[in-house]
């Protein structure tokens, strides 16, 4: 049977996961978990039952990671994602998923803000004339504006050697 | 992944990635300083980050949307903390001079986040690190010229 130091490891790992790609979530298979845990617990049959998947949810926890859907709902050959406590992601699974007054306000301003965002972004609903965000940014800083800003530089730590 | 300079994050938001560069499964990441550069670009064109800040030509809506649009983009970038690549940057900066290579803290810090990263190094053709890419290349990184047009 893994330690919970074995847990640990493996919520260590994860976590080093998302720091080095500088992600707030992941999605992974749920035999990837079980694998690492075989290989720190030198355990090659060991498979997250209920309990140890119940004591490795904590071992996230402890990392200020969280998982969907629970480990303890899952099986083999499913599918997670962890990801950071707190994170926007986070936020917006429990307002979905946890029926209440505030969790509905706050699902509303994700959407909107995603609307608002989509629309934007193509230009859908605010007419053909009008001016997207990126063709603004293309505007106001033209790529020869850029480059002669950069050129002009006299800080030899921000050059272009 | 691959890890764009500043002029290619300009083209990023503005909408004018060079296809070449801009595939559907691709990640991009890019470095603190050319961050700092693009920054300074803009802030030299009247763009301030400041939230009730005018910019020129742009009524109150479209600001705040121009603000919104960028600020997305760059979300979407990966960049690694400098707390993170402050020893690399250090020991490849001295490593390269030592070969040569003469590298800015900015490109130094561009090879240690390839190197963090595994990241492709993407540049604009009309602003070459020579030293860079001499660095790159020394190191077995990958490293792209991007054509503009």
């Amino acid at each position: 049977m893994p330690s919970y130091d074995n847990l640990i490891q493996v919520a260590r790992s994860v976590k080093r996961d998302l720091d080095h790609d500088s992600k707030a979530f992941r999605s992974y298979e749920r035999m990837e978990l079980t694998s690492r845990l075989r290989t720190v617990s030198g355990e090659p049959t060991t498979r997250i039952k209920l309990s140890l998947g119940a004591d490795l949810e904590r071992a996230l926890s402890d990392q200020g990671l969280r998982c969907y859907p629970r480990l303890t709902e899952t099986t083999t050959g499913d599918r997670i994602r962890i990801f950071r406590a707190g994170s926007t992601v986070g936020d917006l699974l429990d307002a979905v998923l946890v029926p209440s007054p505030d969790h509905d306000r706050r699902l509303a301003e994700a959407l909107k803000k995603f609307k608002g965002t989509w629309e934007w972004d193509r230009g859908s609903h605010t007419g053909a004339s009008e001016t997207t965000a990126a063709e603004l940014f293309a505007k106001l800083l033209p790529r020869g504006e850029q480059l002669e800003y950069v050129r002009s530089l006299d800080d030899p730590d921000l050059a272009t050697t | 992944m691959i890890l764009l300079d500043d002029h290619l994050v300009r083209d990023l938001v503005a909408g004018e990635l060079p296809s070449e560069v801009e595939e559907p499964e691709e990640e991009f990441a890019t470095t603190n300083l050319w961050l700092v550069r693009l920054a300074g670009a803009l802030t030299r064109q009247g763009i301030s980050s400041s939230l009730s800040g005018s910019i020129k030509g742009l009524g109150e809506a479209d600001a705040m949307r121009f603000r919104q649009h960028l600020t997305e983009r760059v979300e979407l970038l990966t960049v690694l903390p400098m707390r993170d690549i402050v020893w690399s940057i250090a020991e490849l900066q001295q490593r390269h001079r030592e070969a040569g290579h003469l590298l800015s803290t900015a490109m130094a810090e561009v090879l240690a986040a390839a190197h963090a990263l595994g990241a492709t190094i993407a540049v604009a053709e009309d602003d070459v690190g020579p030293g860079l890419q001499a660095a790159a290349a020394a190191d077995d990184i990958s490293f792209r010229i991007v054509a503009r047009g």
